[in-house]
């Protein structure tokens, strides 16, 4: 299937267009049939931060949280926060 | 600032007097110290005063960490779990004021976003589309995903809208959308494994 199809420039298309869907395509690429959605990975979010801060491998005893973190844009930007907001005050 | 346990906090806090004021002090310290140094990495708060920013958060934080002592685990240290509160708090806010402003339908509209899903693609597929991965591509998203699920994608993922604020606006929330998203995700999955197409093979031939 893949060889009868190309990717073939259109005037009209833009870079912005294709970037989009290269990020659309990696999204589905990851997506996994069981997923953990916001309210669970946020449950088990201030665990998975102390684990990362004690120096563990948090996405080995909560896996779905992190592919939670990887495909929820929201729930990594609050996560990123927590962490900054932990080494400043931890210590 | 003494080093308190889970148990200690949640004694403190709990019990009326004096001793639960100097946990509440202490933990509001904690938090803002954490917030305003957080919010310094949060593009969007360019040129804030970010002490004064946390102080307001925090107050709304102490609140909803008091009304839900009941609900902390324990799985993690207390201090973990109240900054995970002032954050949640914080970011629900910036977001808001943020895209107060942007309606879904003029986002999805203006930003090009819906040209990715909709438009040419309709109707019986043309000899170009046959030969198109991009054309192909718009082509199975619109047969396999549904308008909500469309519009939710069109806003998060070309739009840059966050979830919690798209939800807002379908009248839904942001697990549920989370969801909605999710099956649809799985939809164009499965599509593609049907179709023989791999991802990676997608990925590699658009360079």
């Amino acid at each position: 299937m893949l060889f009868k199809l190309m990717f073939s420039p259109r005037a009209r298309r833009t870079a912005k267009e294709v970037a989009r869907l290269k990020g659309m395509i990696h999204m589905v690429d990851a997506t996994a049939d069981i997923e953990i959605a916001c309210e669970e990975a946020y449950r088990l979010l201030d665990e998975y931060a102390d684990m990362l801060l004690r120096g563990e491998d948090p996405g080995v005893l909560l896996p779905r949280v992190k592919h939670h973190l990887e495909m929820c844009m929201d729930c990594r930007e609050e996560f990123e926060m927590l962490l900054s907001a932990l080494r400043a005050t931890t210590g | 600032m003494e080093k308190r346990s889970n148990h200690e906090w949640l004694n403190a806090l709990k019990s009326p007097g004096p001793e639960r004021e100097r946990a509440l002090a202490e933990l509001r310290t904690l938090l803002v110290r954490g917030l305003s140094y957080a919010l310094r990495g949060w593009r969007r708060t360019a040129g804030r005063d970010f002490e004064a920013l946390a102080e307001d958060f925090c107050q709304e934080a102490l609140l909803r960490i008091l009304d839900n002592l009941d609900s902390f685990e324990g799985r993690s240290r207390f201090t973990t779990w109240a900054h995970k509160i002032a954050v949640r708090v914080a970011l629900t806010e910036l977001r808001r004021k943020r895209w107060q402003d942007v309606s879904l339908d003029k986002l999805v509209a203006e930003d090009g976003a819906e040209s990715m899903m909709s438009s040419d693609e309709a109707g019986p597929e043309t000899e170009a589309e046959r030969t198109d991965l991009l054309a192909w591509m718009k082509r199975i998203m619109m047969e396999e995903l549904t308008e909500k699920q469309r519009r939710a994608i069109a806003a998060i993922a070309f739009g840059g809208m966050p979830l919690e604020e798209v939800a807002r606006r379908m009248d839904t929330n942001r697990n549920a959308l989370y969801k909605v998203i999710h099956d649809g995700r799985v939809r164009l999955k499965r599509r593609l494994a049907r179709e023989g197409m791999n991802p990676q093979d997608i990925l590699e031939s658009m360079g």
